[in-house]
């Protein structure tokens, strides 16, 4: 596998030199949840990417709506799965994108997190924000959906892990939204994945 | 005297420090990190604030891939506590005499406002140019991973000695004298009986069922 980093538009961010086998399962598995949790989060999610990447110039790695589709299809546990990989770059510019996207719904998921911090704590009925209970629930069950229809059947899944799947991609998010965004999701891809 | 703050929603970290030259704040006199939940700031100085910027960032970047990491540093722990993350401080450290500790619980969004405060800092190449940032956790996870590994192998070590001490103390069965063999007996061919082939049965009645068209 070719490193292409020097390039001028790739990203500061390299590759863990015991990786020479390219994108691992788990990394592919990873940038995939946490694309659909975003397509959960805002149905306009995926156009507004589709702009986003000739905003960030990554036309060259993703020139087409198709392309991002296929790329979103290395996900091995996809039902449209190819056996294909992804490059470093075309993770990158996922990277990228999930960083940039991230920064925009800040805000919607700070009051989904803290609605979750609420509901653990049984304070959802005193503080009178079913409201926002019903938000996250709605989140819930977007990603539930779109995570039943997109991965191979039968579910990967159980309901309930899906459930934990969804929060535990919240918080995730919401650590790529900072300044480091893009350094700390790298990382954290390659954390514990098998070279 | 150079004042430079970086807030997020819930939390402020103030720095102060002089320039030695140009626009860089390269010395560090305090900083102070204010929660707003919390009336009590975080106040120390350099050792303190790095300290922080190490046990936050990797602790925020292990909860990002779901395991645990234990930082060997005194002034700084942060640790799970239910839902919340537990931060502890060890302020005043070089004072011996009134060492504080400062107790602060925070949830994700705290946590994360924690985070993104100290990383502005890291990213600012004008202030403190030599606060790296912190994402790499490989170091501290083996430590922790270390122990929790050997569990498994000790005991497979330790359960193999005591069954074969165990097993040690039982007699070796005695092999019991055979039975005397009985002799086999041949087995007698069956006699042949021969059956005279039987003459094949000559149809009794051919069905003649005579389809009556109606």
């Amino acid at each position: 596998m070719q490193l292409n980093i020097s390039a001028p538009e790739t990203l500061d961010l390299h590759v863990p030199k015991d990786f020479v086998r390219g994108c691992p399962r788990s990394v592919r598995m990873d940038i995939d949840h946490l694309l659909l949790a975003i397509e959960a989060l805002d149905l306009e999610a995926v156009e507004v990417m589709l702009v986003l990447i000739e905003q960030l110039g990554l036309e060259k790695t993703i020139p087409s709506r198709v392309a991002f589709w296929r790329l979103r299809n290395t996900n091995p546990l996809r039902r449209n799965y190819q056996r294909a990989s992804l490059s470093w770059d075309e993770l990158k510019a996922l990277v990228k994108m999930v960083c940039t996207i991230a920064k925009q719904l800040d805000t919607g998921l700070r009051m989904l997190l803290s609605t979750h911090q609420q509901m653990i704590e049984g304070k959802i009925e005193a503080l009178g924000l079913q409201q926002n209970q019903a938000y996250l629930e709605n989140y819930i069950d977007r990603f539930t959906s779109l995570y039943i229809g997109r991965m191979r059947s039968p579910s990967p899944l159980s309901k309930e892990e899906i459930r934990e799947l969804a929060l535990q991609l919240l918080t995730r998010i919401l650590l790529c939204s900072g300044v480091a965004g893009e350094f700390r999701l790298w990382n954290s891809l390659f954390d514990g994945a098998i070279a | 005297m150079i004042q430079r703050s970086y807030s997020s929603p819930s939390c402020t970290l103030l720095i102060e420090g002089i320039s030695t030259g140009g626009d860089v704040l390269s010395i560090l006199t305090s900083f102070a990190c204010r929660f707003s939940h919390e009336t009590e700031p975080v106040v120390g100085g350099l050792d303190l604030l790095s300290a922080l910027v190490k046990v936050v960032g990797a602790y925020a970047q292990a909860l990002k891939s779901n395991t645990l990491v234990a930082i060997p540093e005194k002034q700084v722990r942060l640790e799970p506590e239910g839902h919340l993350h537990k931060l502890s401080v060890l302020l005043n450290e070089a004072d011996a005499h009134s060492p504080k500790q400062l107790q602060i619980k925070l949830n994700t969004i705290q946590l994360f406002d924690l985070m993104e405060s100290l990383d502005r800092l890291c990213c600012d190449p004008t202030t403190l140019p030599d606060l790296k940032l912190v994402t790499q956790i490989s170091d501290y996870r083996s430590q922790s991973q270390l122990n929790s590994q050997a569990v498994p192998a000790v005991a497979g070590v330790i359960s193999l000695a005591i069954a074969a001490t165990v097993l040690y103390f039982i007699p070796i069965p005695k092999p019991q004298p055979k039975p005397a063999q009985t002799v086999p007996v041949p087995t007698k061919p069956l006699p042949k009986v021969s059956t005279p082939p039987t003459p094949s049965a000559s149809p009794e009645s051919s069905p003649t069922s005579t389809a009556s068209p109606n």
